[in-house]
């Protein structure tokens, strides 16, 4: 907090495509630490009928679920770190243990030093969060107030106040809504508001579940450019869920994978693309049907996967490490008539969702094998 | 068959009180304390002689017990809690706009209402009245009726609920003109309180108070039900009671349905 | 702590800048509330001119507890009627998360958001009822006195909070508890309009020993008016009033922080 922070205003020379510039965690210690992090939830069952409702009334039945099991990680200072995994895959549970919300069931978590839920105000003095679907500011009265409400609760100094605020109206663009009660803002402004008094009081760490959920393209990137200045400026740690990949490709050096809440994978994007890869989609608009004797040569070429025709368009899947794109357009054009091709689906999407419908399988296998190593 | 239709309002209203079971317990010791808290009264009030005079003569203490029971029970319907009274009902429709919705049905909102709170009622019945009923004939004990007067409680009971649900639903039609209504439910409760006769009979008030509890509607739902109960008037007389009661739902229904149609007006008009 | 004071200040001046939004409404709640209450009144007032006292305690008197009840119930109101009320919507949709990763206490936040300051209204009520009682009573009105009676008002009113604090806390196990803070507030709250004495001993042994609502008024009163003790317990209890307040808002603190560290936040 002290005034001598370098300045975030991102300037012209930034390289969009480079990523934290902060050393990795080879080489600094952990701030974030995770060991063998469980968490379970406990849900009522309730049996419908009469019957049930004597039972309910009786003797509550419980069922446990177990979100989040047997998860460690360590992050180091100044790292950009994705977590990702399908829908109800354990995300949140984690981020909210992390962040102090949710007191684990069993393993444990250390951020900054501290435990976060014994220490859930020295903490909160540390960190930033922000939960996509969800607001910090006061409904009924104007950002400004929230924001001034903000400063006094976390003792934020004037002087790094005046200068936040400065430096997030004018990135984030809050001058247009700064006046309005939060309850008539629109989704994008909320989000930079939100995103705002998070780092009003320039934590250490910043916390992000689904920042970029419902967002239109202009304030994803936004928001991502931020973020992104922010870490290379004042090696802010950043840990961010998300279902958007481009959020990774654009944000991220490291990837937790979490599936069914167990962590699957831990690493840089690169690898992950190794190890998951393989396939990319390519489309091509012909001006004539393909005969079925060139599509049976075209599947059998070294490197593609798959030929799938759809009247005059014929998508290819395949893998990138055997077989070029460009060569592979250059065969299609020098054999048919292409009006029109496209490279279809991010790379990392297919990666993503190959990786995981290998988890679910992988997953599944488990089930029906019992116990395994 | 519309009757198969209503059928299923109450169904459902039952079946989504069935939804919010662990109510159910917490509401019936609640009920059972005010029970306890009711009779400790009147025994300390009666106690020394156990009987008290009164604009209508002697009263006993074993009377007062079987009002309170009596009084208890049906206040189960009354006091239906935020959520589920018509007046909370309706209130919710209009402010939401969900009226609009409603008007373009073949089914009156009135009886669309009115068949959800049967279904509220019947979960009562099971859930409420009769275990309560249970508990205060078992521990304070509680006088019977002769048959006669049995059946004339019961016409004017139900007489008296309809008379309560038809209040309500006016109340909640205010909701056209002023949109929050519920700190009207909260009047509307406190005005049933006072000269319905649920805590403190009529027979016990200072006579202006009665004057004024004569020109209301609010002890149909209480007093005159648990006065025939107890056996306070000779049948004749409580047979003028019922027909007093029916003159007082006509007078409701006719102006139960100016409000609905000047409100329709005005939504109609200003779009809601 | 001085920290603590200075939000404190905003909360508040937040809290009347929305309260301005919705000025109708804030109206609307103070009128009724006040109506309710007078209602209560009116009713002991019918019962106490036919029967003219009960258990030996004359309208006045009553009167005198009544107004106890009702200043403690409403300083108890302000801090925790509104949190406690919405704390069930708070942990059914998860909103209850953002306290928690705030740097201030959960509890000093959440009452510092959700406050209701219409409760200001039983405030008033209870003085003006007090102010008729005692007028038509004989009571000493020395400065030891009014001291004391300040003090009993305080602990009354923390022991007023903590049932509150206590009823609220149950959502974090019952998803539906407002029915349970209505019941047991409201209810146990009807207990004590009339002096405990008219209960059958295991009642007033309830009422003093485990949900002691017994000191909130009818203790503390009966040093005041100078009954003979009636109830079946010694005389020192009618001291007790601020320590039991203490006691058991310390409880009812306990029971709190045990049910956040057992919230569950929601999947979405
Ligand atoms: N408060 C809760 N009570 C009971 N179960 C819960 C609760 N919160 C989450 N769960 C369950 O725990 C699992 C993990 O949920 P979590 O919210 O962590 O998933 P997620 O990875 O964030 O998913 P999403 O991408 O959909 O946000 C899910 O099966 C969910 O149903
Ligand atoms: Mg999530």
């Amino acid at each position: 907090m002290e005034a001598a922070t370098p300045s975030l205003r991102p300037s012209r020379e930034d390289d969009p495509t480079s990523r934290s510039a902060a050393p990795s965690q080879k080489d600094s210690p952990p701030v974030i630490r995770a060991h063998n992090l469980c968490k379970s939830y406990r849900r009522q069952t309730r049996q419908p009928g009469l019957r049930g409702v004597l039972r309910y009334l009786l003797q509550p039945e419980h069922e446990t679920i177990a979100a989040v099991r047997d998860v460690s990680f360590e992050i180091g200072k100044g790292e950009m770190v994705a977590y990702i995994g399908p829908n109800g895959a354990g995300k949140s549970t984690t981020v909210k243990m992390l962040v102090g919300i949710l007191v684990p069931s069993s393993g444990s978590v250390e951020v900054a030093g501290l435990v976060p839920h014994e220490n859930r105000r020295e903490n909160a003095l540390r960190i930033g969060v922000v939960f996509g679907q969800r607001t910090r500011l006061w409904w009924d009265i104007p950002v400004r107030d929230s924001f001034t409400l903000m400063r006094h609760m976390y003792g934020i100094p004037q002087a790094t106040y005046a200068r936040n605020l400065e430096l997030f109206r004018e990135v984030l663009d809050l001058d247009s809504f700064f006046d309005t009660p939060v309850r008539q803002l629109s989704l994008g402004q909320r989000m930079r508001a939100d995103l705002s008094i998070a780092l009003l009081h320039d934590p250490e760490i910043l916390f992000l579940d689904e920042p970029t959920i419902g967002l239109d393209v202009e304030v994803k990137e936004n928001i991502r450019q931020f973020i992104r200045t922010l870490n290379r400026r004042r090696g802010t740690t950043v840990v961010l869920t998300t279902h958007d990949v481009s959020d990774v490709e654009k944000l991220c050096d490291r990837v937790l994978v979490i599936d069914k809440g167990r962590l699957m994978f831990d690493g840089g994007l690169e690898r992950l693309k190794r190890q998951y890869g393989g396939e990319e989609v390519l489309s091509v608009d012909t001006r004539e049907r393909i005969a079925a004797t060139d599509l049976a040569l075209l599947s059998e070429m070294p490197g593609v996967v798959r030929v799938e025709p759809d009247g005059l368009r014929l998508t290819l899947s395949y893998d990138p490490l055997v077989v070029n794109p460009a060569a592979l357009i250059e065969t299609l054009m020098s054999r048919h008539k292409v009006v029109d091709f496209f490279a279809g689906g991010t790379e990392a999407e297919s990666v993503v969702r190959r990786m995981y419908q290998a988890n679910a399988a992988l997953v599944e296998a488990e089930a029906e094998g019992g116990r395994r190593p | 068959m519309k009757l198969l239709l209503y059928w299923e309002f109450v169904k459902i209203a039952f079946r989504s009180r069935l939804a919010y079971r662990s109510e159910v317990g917490v509401l019936f010791v609640g009920r059972v304390l005010a029970l306890f808290v009711q009779v400790a009264i009147w025994k300390a009030l009666l106690g020394a002689e156990g009987h008290a005079d009164s604009s209508i003569g002697s009263i006993t203490l074993r009377e007062m017990v079987t009002y309170v029971i009596i009084s208890r029970s049906i206040s189960v319907f009354v006091s239906l809690f935020a959520g589920y009274s018509p007046l909370w009902r309706i209130g919710e429709k209009i402010r939401s706009g969900e009226i609009a919705m409603d008007l373009t049905r073949p089914v009156g909102l009135r009886e669309n209402l009115f068949f959800e709170t049967l279904g509220n009622n019947l979960f009562e019945i099971v859930f409420g009245v009769l275990p309560m009923l249970l508990a205060g004939a078992l521990v304070f004990g509680l006088d019977v009726p002769h048959p006669a007067y049995l059946l004339l409680f019961a016409v004017a009971a139900v007489n008296g609920l309809l008379i309560y649900f038809l209040l309500s639903y006016m109340v909640g039609l205010i909701a056209f003109w002023y949109l929050t209504v519920w700190h009207l439910e909260r009047f509307l409760n406190d005005l049933i309180l006072v000269f319905s006769g649920a805590l403190i009979p009529l027979w016990f008030f200072p006579p202006f108070l009665v004057a004024i509890s004569e020109w209301l509607p609010f002890r149909q739902i209480y007093y005159t039900p648990i006065s025939i109960y107890l056996e306070k008037h000779s049948l004749p007389e409580a047979g003028l009671l019922l027909i007093q009661q029916l003159v007082w739902l006509g007078l409701l229904l006719l102006l139960e349905r100016a409000m609905w149609k000047r409100g329709v007006q005005k939504l109609v008009i200003q779009g809601g | 702590m001085g920290h603590y004071a200075t939000l404190a200040g905003l909360f508040v001046k937040v809290h009347f800048k929305s309260q301005l939004e919705y000025r109708q409404a804030f109206i609307m709640r103070f009128v009724v509330q006040l109506i309710s209450r007078s209602v209560e009144l009116l009713g002991i007032w019918i019962l106490l001119n036919k029967f003219e006292h009960i258990n030996g305690w004359t309208f006045y008197e009553v009167m005198f507890l009544f107004s106890m009840n009702l200043i403690s119930y409403g300083l108890a109101g302000i801090v925790f009627f509104g949190p406690m009320h919405d704390l069930e919507r708070l942990v059914r949709t998860g909103e209850l998360d953002s306290l928690l990763i705030a740097p201030l206490n959960p509890l000093f936040h959440l009452v510092g958001r959700y406050f209701s300051s219409v409760f200001f209204g039983h405030i008033l009520l209870g003085l003006v009822i007090l102010g008729i009682s005692v007028l038509n009573l004989d009571i000493g009105l020395g400065a030891g006195q009014i001291f004391w009676f300040a003090v009993v008002i305080l602990g009354a009113g923390l022991l007023q909070g903590a049932i509150m604090l206590a009823a609220g806390t149950v959502s974090f196990w019952l998803v539906k508890s407002r029915a349970l803070v209505n019941t047991v507030v409201h209810g146990v709250r009807s207990f004590i309009v009339y002096p405990i004495s008219i209960y059958d001993n295991w009642i007033q042994v309830v009422l003093t020993l485990v949900l002691p609502f017994a000191f909130v008024s009818f203790f503390p009163a009966e040093h005041f008016l100078s009954k003979p003790e009636s109830s079946i317990f010694p005389a020192f209890f009618q001291w007790g009033t601020p320590l039991v307040g203490m006691i058991l808002f310390l409880l009812a603190y306990r029971l709190w922080t045990y049910g956040v560290d057992g919230y569950q936040s929601t999947g979405s």
